[in-house]
């Protein structure tokens, strides 16, 4: 069988008419018929969650099957890690990789292009350290990209961005980024001569920066979309007060820009939908949709990704798999990303090569002929507390920001300054500190952040936007809940952060 | 985010740190000043932050070579 893998960045599923009529924080529809469509070929998954947040650390438990954030945070593939590709090509099975996620070739992510058999890397997305002219961009677009210089050299400067686009058309959805990496996987399906193949389509958009062409620029404003003073970038944080601080318009223009880009890759997705109608691949293709996040557009205040509690809007992903054998129709399950691993291994007929330590096949809840039993899904980000559900309620523990938290891997990261070059750590343990495998590994310090100061607990069921905090009205579901994310952390062997957490000891 | 304040900080500026930044004995000066501190993961200024001590002081970058000057920096803005 073939497999198609396709990943859309920070896509919201709110933002899919297969999930919810209007998107939560809008007052108008956004379309996307394409990706509906599949979904109604497809099966849905209603109640799936990300694992360790947020874009390389949900790859690598989307390629390897590791649940990550209880060890570690954004890194390399490890030795010890069995990936998709390597997993695939060992039973004949050709792999390919499209995509224009830049991170894969920065600072701290090594290994996870490299065992496809061929890859197209699109260039120039977000940071990407792609053109080198021209040395001052346009001051249109340095002030909507909100850079603060106009030709430094530093890592991650938001005018290398304007650098990289200066001669796309805004008036040619072709030149930019989504169109590009859609019509390569159109033209791989197309033209491919290989008899059973993989296809990963990892889509960096609908990822920041905003920056749309037309007609997505102006489908859902009124407002100009080159004035200078509307920022298709706006900064994390809080929307009322520090970086974040946006205003009523400015806020309203950031969510038009993301519908206008979820609608552009909407209809890009619906030409490599058309490519697999042309070719009548249906029935000898599996085709799997899904997003490694969500993306805050004021919700709870916040605007961005990773300042906040990992509330649904983050955290409750969209999934749709097509299978030849799929009866379609809704799951209401749960399920986690790190449960993709093995459900690819088993699509790709790879299992006897793979290692999916942590997750669970999907398979059966597709094919309808399978077992599948998911009790918890544990998800977090590393050095940042940890949270679990059991479908209906969500519960968040913050960890203690005094205490430094441990990262684990064969490589010296950087646990923060994950973009720059790495820092030597002359005073670093080593020792087989994971209880997935007996490689030993470095054992490295980074400072531990605090998104909330105490438990968040929500019942997602009656108040899905959740906005009332429960943890100190509901006090028997609180300690449920407290025993479920130590079950979790327990079956994972996860006992250090179940201590650092004082999960096991929290009286509630 | 857990905001750390002082009782006489109320009205102080809001300071965002990057923890990759802002360690150590800076933390805990910057966090005894009279502002509003929210410690972040990442403030997207990589480049600053590997070779300037910084924060974001009501949201304007702030830079400096030396963490006495960054808090004379915070106060100026408070001011």
């Amino acid at each position: 069988m073939n497999v198609l893998f396709v990943s859309l960045d920070s896509l919201r599923r709110d933002f899919l008419g297969a999930y919810r009529d209007r998107p939560r924080p809008l007052e108008y529809d956004v379309a996307t018929p394409n990706l509906d469509r599949f979904a109604e070929r497809a099966t849905a998954f209603d109640t799936h969650y990300a694992g360790s947040l947020f874009c390389m650390p949900t790859r690598r438990e989307w390629l390897t099957g590791v649940q990550e954030f209880p060890w570690r945070g954004w890194g390399p593939i490890e030795p010890f890690d069995t990936t998709l590709p390597l997993a695939a090509r060992e039973t004949g099975t050709f792999t390919q990789l499209i995509t224009d996620h830049y991170h894969y070739f920065q600072h701290g992510a090594d290994g996870y292009y490299e065992d496809f058999n061929a890859f197209e890397f699109v260039r120039g997305h977000e940071f990407d350290a792609w053109r080198a002219s021209p040395r001052t961009p346009d001051e249109r677009l340095l002030a909507q990209a909100g850079a603060e210089s106009a030709d430094g050299v530093d890592f991650m400067d938001r005018a290398q961005y304007a650098r990289n686009v200066s001669d796309f058309d805004e008036s040619d959805e072709r030149t930019f980024f989504a169109p590009k990496v859609f019509s390569s996987a159109v033209e791989f399906v197309r033209e491919t001569e290989w008899d059973e193949w993989f296809c990963y389509v990892d889509s960096f958009d609908v990822h920041q920066p905003f920056h749309c062409p037309e007609p997505y620029a102006s489908m859902y404003t009124d407002e100009d979309p080159r004035d200078p003073a509307l920022s298709f970038w706006p900064r994390w944080g809080t929307v009322e007060e520090g970086q974040g601080d946006v205003s009523e318009r400015e806020l309203a223009f950031a969510r038009a820009q993301f519908a206008g880009k979820v609608t552009m890759v909407d209809e890009w997705v619906g030409r490599l939908l058309d490519a697999l109608d042309e070719r009548d691949l249906w029935e000898e293709t599996a085709v799997v949709i899904t997003s490694d996040h969500g993306y805050s557009l004021g919700d709870h205040g916040y605007i961005g990704k990773i300042h906040q509690p990992f509330y649904d809007v983050l955290a409750r992903t969209p999934l749709l798999i097509h299978h030849p054998e799929g009866d379609g129709g809704r799951v209401e399950d749960l399920t986690a990303a790190v449960d993709l691993h093995p459900t690819l291994l088993e699509l790709l007929d790879a299992t006897a090569a793979g290692d999916h330590p942590h997750g669970r096949s999907l398979l059966g809840l597709v094919t309808g002929d399978g077992e599948y039993d998911r009790e918890w899904a544990l998800y977090g980000e590393w050095g940042s507390g940890a949270c679990v559900t059991d479908g209906r309620y969500t519960y968040m523990v913050p960890c203690d920001p005094s205490e430094p938290a441990p990262a684990h891997s064969t490589t010296m990261l950087n646990p923060r300054g994950i973009f720059l070059p790495p820092e030597p750590s002359p005073d670093a343990e080593a020792g087989p500190f994971l209880p997935y495998t007996d490689t030993p590994v470095w054992r490295l310090e980074g400072e531990a952040i605090q998104r909330h100061e105490s438990p968040l607990l929500f019942d997602t069921e009656r108040d899905p936007g959740q906005t009332e905090d429960i943890h100190g009205t509901a006090p028997e579901t609180a300690e449920r809940m407290r025993a479920l994310l130590e079950r979790a952390l327990g079956t994972l062997d996860a006992t250090a952060l179940a201590d650092r957490l004082e999960v096991r000891a929290r009286a509630e | 985010m857990t905001e750390h304040s002082t009782p006489e900080s109320e009205d102080g500026p809001f300071v965002e740190y990057c923890v990759n930044s802002v360690t150590g004995a800076e933390r805990t000066t910057l966090e005894e000043l009279p502002c509003r501190t929210h410690a972040r993961p990442c403030l997207e200024r990589c480049g600053t932050c590997r070779t300037e001590l910084f924060a974001v002081v009501d949201g304007t970058l702030v830079t400096v070579p030396g963490d006495v000057a960054l808090w004379e920096a915070v106060g100026g803005a408070s001011r």
